[in-house]
């Protein structure tokens, strides 16, 4: 029976350590899974735009890639509290952002656009004054419409989900949301909105990384995968299977 | 057997409930102990088995002096395992059948096995005429079915002392008389017993000495015949008219 | 846009898929809540010194606060002071959450129903030579259980309905599911449609549940 045991426990000892030599390096990658069409789950399949890029850094280093789907308002938390290595869900590179922490290359570059109903009178962001206007909560759209000219007559409201059915139902006036992914909304739904004027605020967004070693390693590697991508034409490849456009054209 | 010194009792610093009472009991013996509302005799027969902690006194039991006032743990639950004690309002465990009630302590304290509890309580049941009631709930007995079962369950311990506080006084008149033929029961069997009562009837035919409680004190005691007929006290002389009158 | 039935029948069994998970949170939190909850009563019912300051401010602590907080402070925050704690997996740390959080509330309902029972029913058990923590098991809280049932009903159930903040965590529950399905598809209606009335028909079957139980424990009380 003793004997039984050594080998058992040698045989696990075996195991284990050939699978730590073997095994790839896991890089865990949080998102919303609420963000159409970047991040979204359809028949219990997560997939999108993030998915897809991941898909193909992943295979391209030889990361086993682990998706951590979870509230927007946790997605931060998780990456501070180290359970995940970086968050693709179309973070925005902001000054108190970039502060805090290490940001990849930008892979998608975007701007805030104000949504309304079609036939709204509100044409830009200059007619915002008097309205109320939604934001999803955590987003950074709502310090972009604080720093308007007409912000302190804009009713901001933030939400967790369902801002479009808002704005179906009348509760809000507009909501801002990236160009990129309001137009792809209203295109695959034939929601009744419109864009309202250009963008006013130009974004980059990239991947978020702790100001660490590991951090900076993984940057170094998203890096140059990320050029690696852009020169051979993968990226756009996978933006215009999602949108029909290239919105990581710098 | 028991020997009681010094017993002495206050609540939250008031005037004295018990005022340095010694009262000795022989193996066999039943003593009643009587007189006026709010003079201790509940309380008496509480801290006996520590249902209230004594202010000062002894207590011993079968030769074991236990410091009432500051008993260990094991002192408490030893004073208790050796005497049972029959409460005025029954104090039946609700959610559980006469049998169980009965078999309670054979289980949990005496650490029976339940088979043989369950015998043992059965038996008890029908001693105490209740055997058809074995798997009914305090609620659906009457208030002297109710009691005769407490009485069973103090049975059960075969204790030292059986300590009775008042336990007609919360009958119906109708009920009273199938108590007190129990207790008269177990009188012709010399278990020893201490009852506080209000029936002087009763006390006068069962009990060996009668003793006479008034402001915390022992005021006086002796056999039935000698207290009732020839009170000395005129305390008990007035206590005595004035219940007999009523 | 109209209601879309086939979405509606399709989505249920992907919710449905979740379900497990969910119910597996709620009920483990439910026994650790319950065992928490009935050991902070005890300590509350016999004021034992010390501790029963600590469970007091506990207590408020854990009611006091929203459950999110409780649940980010937990998960998010502890983990920058200690660092042992990232250990802990998002599920594990939604079920101490729910736990600690709905075993403040349960404490004080079970403490007010042992408060409930009448005192002759201790004294008897003391009166038979049961020690304290004997009469309370034996007799206080099977007795308690009965008086209490109810409001833990109603909080147990309050606890399921609360695993839907773990998604905050990152725990794909049924709520998160909910969600994520209704961010491709926009059929919010149907989604959260879905969504409510399998919450609902669990709570109804937990409600027949909590009504058998009440009959079988009031048995002994009828005349």
């Amino acid at each position: 029976m003793k004997k039984f045991f050594k080998q058992v426990v040698l045989a696990v000892a075996l195991v284990s350590a050939s699978a730590a030599s073997i095994a790839e390096e896991t890089v865990r990658v949080g998102m919303s899974g609420s963000y159409f069409p970047f991040t979204f789950k359809k028949q219990d399949v997560l997939q999108g735009f993030e998915v897809d890029l991941w898909k193909e850094i992943g295979k391209r280093n030889g990361y086993n890639v682990e998706f951590v789907t979870s509230n927007f308002s946790g997605l931060f938390g998780l990456l501070e509290s180290g359970r995940i290595d970086t968050i693709s869900n179309q973070i925005t590179m902001t000054e108190a952002r970039k502060a805090k922490y290490l940001f990849s290359a930008p892979y998608v570059i975007d701007g805030a656009q104000v949504v309304t109903r079609k036939g709204s009178d509100i044409k830009g962001p200059q007619d915002l004054s008097g309205k109320v206007v939604a934001v999803n909560l955590g987003s950074n759209y709502e310090s972009l419409l604080r720093g308007l000219p007409n912000s302190d007559q804009i009713k901001i409201k933030t939400y967790d989900t369902g801002i479009e059915q808002e704005l179906m139902l009348g509760r809000i006036d507009a909501f801002v949301m990236d160009r990129i992914s309001s137009a792809q909304l209203i295109k695959e739904h034939r929601l009744p909105f419109a864009h309202a004027g250009e963008i006013f605020e130009k974004i980059e967004n990239a991947w978020p990384l702790l100001n660490n070693a590991q951090g900076k390693a993984l940057k170094a590697e998203l890096d140059s995968t990320l050029e690696a991508m852009r020169k051979d034409g993968t990226l756009a490849a996978i933006s215009n299977k999602w949108f029909d456009t290239d919105i990581t054209a710098q | 057997m028991i020997k009681i010194r010094n017993l002495t009792k206050s609540f939250n610093g008031s005037a004295p409930v018990l005022n340095g009472i010694d009262l000795d009991i022989e193996e066999g013996e039943i003593v009643a102990i009587i007189g006026p509302s709010g003079t201790g005799k509940s309380t008496l027969l509480r801290c006996v088995n520590l249902l209230e902690t004594p202010d000062a006194g002894s207590i011993s039991l079968d030769g074991e002096e236990v410091p009432v006032a500051h008993a260990s743990k094991e002192q408490t639950l030893g004073l208790r395992r050796k005497t049972s004690f029959v409460f005025q309002n029954y104090g039946l465990f609700l959610h559980k059948t006469a049998l169980e009630n009965i078999a309670e302590g054979l289980i949990t304290v005496w650490k029976q096995p339940k088979a043989e509890a369950y015998k043992k309580a059965q038996a008890i049941l029908q001693d105490i005429g209740l055997a058809d009631k074995a798997d009914s709930y305090p609620a659906s007995l009457s208030g002297g079915q109710q009691q005769r079962v407490g009485i069973g369950r103090a049975m059960a311990s075969q204790s030292k002392i059986m300590l009775f506080d008042e336990p007609t006084s919360a009958l119906d008149p109708e009920w009273v008389g199938e108590v007190l033929q129990l207790i008269k029961t177990l009188a012709t069997r010399k278990q020893t017993m201490l009852i506080v009562t209000h029936e002087m009837r009763f006390a006068r035919e069962v009990a060996d000495r009668v003793v006479f409680m008034e402001g915390g004190k022992i005021v006086e005691q002796g056999p039935p015949a000698q207290l009732f007929d020839q009170p000395k006290d005129p305390r008990t002389r007035a206590f005595l008219q004035r219940v007999t009158s009523v | 846009m109209g209601f879309d039935v086939s979405y509606f029948l399709e989505i249920i069994p992907i919710l449905l898929g979740y379900l497990g998970l969910t119910m597996k949170m709620a009920s483990l939190g439910l026994v650790i809540a319950l065992t928490l909850a009935t050991a902070m009563a005890i300590v509350r019912v016999f004021k034992v010194p010390v501790l029963d300051w600590i469970v007091q401010v506990v207590i408020s602590f854990f009611r006091g606060t929203p459950l999110l907080v409780q649940l980010f402070l937990l998960y998010y925050g502890l983990p920058q002071v200690f660092p042992v704690l990232v250990g802990i997996d998002a599920f594990t740390a939604a079920v101490i959450g729910l736990s600690l959080h709905f075993s403040a509330y349960m404490a004080e309902t079970i403490r007010a129903a042992i408060l409930g029972i009448d005192r002759s029913q201790m004294e008897a058990a003391l009166s038979i030579g049961q020690s304290p923590a004997m009469a309370m098991r034996r007799i206080i809280l099977p007795q308690a259980a009965r008086i209490a049932l109810p409001s833990l009903m109603n909080q147990f159930i309050d606890m399921i309905k609360s695993t839907s903040l773990a998604f905050t965590l990152g725990v794909v529950e049924l709520m998160a599911t909910a969600q994520m399905e209704a961010s491709s598809s926009f059929r919010f209606f149907e989604s959260f449609l879905a969504v409510a009335l399998i919450y609902w028909v669990v709570v109804v079957l937990f409600t027949q549940l909590q009504l058998y139980l009440e009959a079988k424990l009031s048995k002994a009380y009828q005349r």
